[in-house]
């Protein structure tokens, strides 16, 4: 018998094929194909081509369980850009994959320590919702971290 | 580009370990001051708060990063603090509170200043963790019982027998107990139930023979004992025979050299090397 492919379409529209049993690692997906079989294209919207290919990646890789650690550290460490893993990590949690969300989001925390206020808003994409008077008064109350 | 999904934000911030990286994440927006519900712990390193401006002082920080995090489950507060403001901690987050390790500096004259720990009581219902740097707590007998609490630590601090002996009668559930370098010579102690223990690791300090005898009596499930003191002048030690056929359990021993020459009654241990391995 022939392991069954399972089809899954980023958000630019392309496809990507991968057998069903390392698909499933995937909770979102698990469940998908528990609920309809899923026979047909898998569609992601949120996940773009480059971040889907990566995700795939990991999906394939061949470990034994007790060396996974080990392989999503090492993954996420070569792949060390903070955009890249932003959106590895938002994969990651779309489609329900804990060992790389945790791993990547760890990574980022790593790269993001030390940063000021201002890199920390650029670098996580976060909008300040403060105007400047709001602004100084938290400065002030957190004076000590800055 | 798109914004991320606060899940993945709330989820980086939680990995954040130093207090001034998450004070940042406290301050870029409003939204995530009101939503930092993934972070479970707080450490203050030494050091941190050497060059601060008045008003601001250790202690009001602690509380207001405290009662920032909603169900705290780990603060390590290695800062300088007083006893009034760990008893508002424990307040705060005395409920949900897991791993609790205070480490006091000593003050201007080198001596250990005098801390009034009661209030650890507050947090006795979900305390798993108790590390002491400095201090010790001195528990009085109308104490409630730490029921979870599996691992206690004393280190470097003045340690009576009545104190000792209390703060074994509150915790009967240990698993794990690690007295290193305490001041006072612990005879003629009452350690009442070790039954629950599984490591013991006694380091600096001096312990007479008898006192370890009746601990390891006591302690028979022991998986993992570790002796590292120096002289140990009274009473006779026991020797490996006794020491392992009271413990059918143990798994790793490891034992400093001062112990094993008093152990195997070495009188010229200068002479000796050897290596014990086992698996």
């Amino acid at each position: 018998m022939s392991k069954k492919t399972l089809t899954l379409m980023s958000k630019d529209k392309q496809l990507f094929n991968i057998e069903e049993h390392l698909a499933v690692q995937s909770v979102t997906i698990r469940n998908m194909v528990k609920e309809d079989g899923a026979s047909s294209v898998i569609p992601l919207p949120r996940v773009d081509s480059e971040t889907l290919a990566l995700v795939i990646e990991y999906l394939n890789r061949q470990q034994a369980p007790e060396e996974d650690e080990d392989y999503v550290k090492k993954f996420v460490d070569e792949r060390g850009e903070i955009p890249t893993l932003l959106e590895l990590a938002q994969a990651a949690l779309d489609l329900d994959i804990k060992k790389l969300m945790d791993a990547a989001c760890m990574k980022v925390a790593d790269l993001i320590k030390d940063f000021t206020l201002e890199e920390v808003r650029e670098a996580l994409r976060i909008e300040n919702d403060r105007t400047p008077e709001e602004e100084k008064a938290i400065r002030d109350e957190f004076q000590w971290a800055f | 580009m798109d914004s991320l999904a606060d899940d993945v934000i709330q989820h980086i911030f939680s990995n954040l370990s130093n207090v001034k990286d998450l004070a940042h994440c406290l301050c870029v927006s409003k939204n995530f001051k009101r939503n930092i519900t993934h972070h479970k712990t707080l450490c203050f390193p030494r050091g941190i708060f050497d060059n601060l401006k008045h008003p601001q002082t250790p202690d009001r920080i602690v509380t207001q990063m405290v009662s920032s995090i909603p169900r705290l489950e780990e603060l390590v507060v290695c800062c300088p603090f007083t006893s009034p403001a760990l008893a508002s901690w424990l307040l705060i987050v005395g409920s949900s509170l897991k791993n609790l390790e205070l480490f006091v500096a000593y003050d201007h004259n080198n001596k250990f200043p005098n801390y009034n720990l009661d209030c650890i009581q507050g947090a006795s219902r979900n305390l798993e963790s108790l590390r002491l740097w400095r201090v010790t707590i001195a528990p009085t007998p109308k104490w409630e019982v730490f029921q979870k609490l599996r691992n206690l630590e004393i280190n470097e601090a003045k340690l009576e027998n009545s104190i000792l002996t209390e703060a074994l009668r509150v915790t009967p559930n240990l698993t794990r107990l690690v007295l290193r370098s305490c001041k006072e010579t612990c005879q003629g102690l009452d350690f009442g139930n070790l039954m629950a223990l599984e490591s013991l690791n006694v380091r600096g300090g001096r312990w007479g023979g008898d006192l370890i005898r009746k601990m390891l009596r006591l302690a028979s499930d022991l998986k993992h004992l570790h002796l590292h003191f120096g002289l140990v002048r009274s009473s006779p030690f026991p020797d490996f025979v006794e020491l392992f056929g009271t413990l059918p359990k143990l798994e790793s021993f490891s034992v400093s050299r001062d112990t094993l020459f008093f152990i195997c009654n070495l009188n010229n241990p200068k002479n000796v090397s050897f290596i014990i391995t086992c698996y």
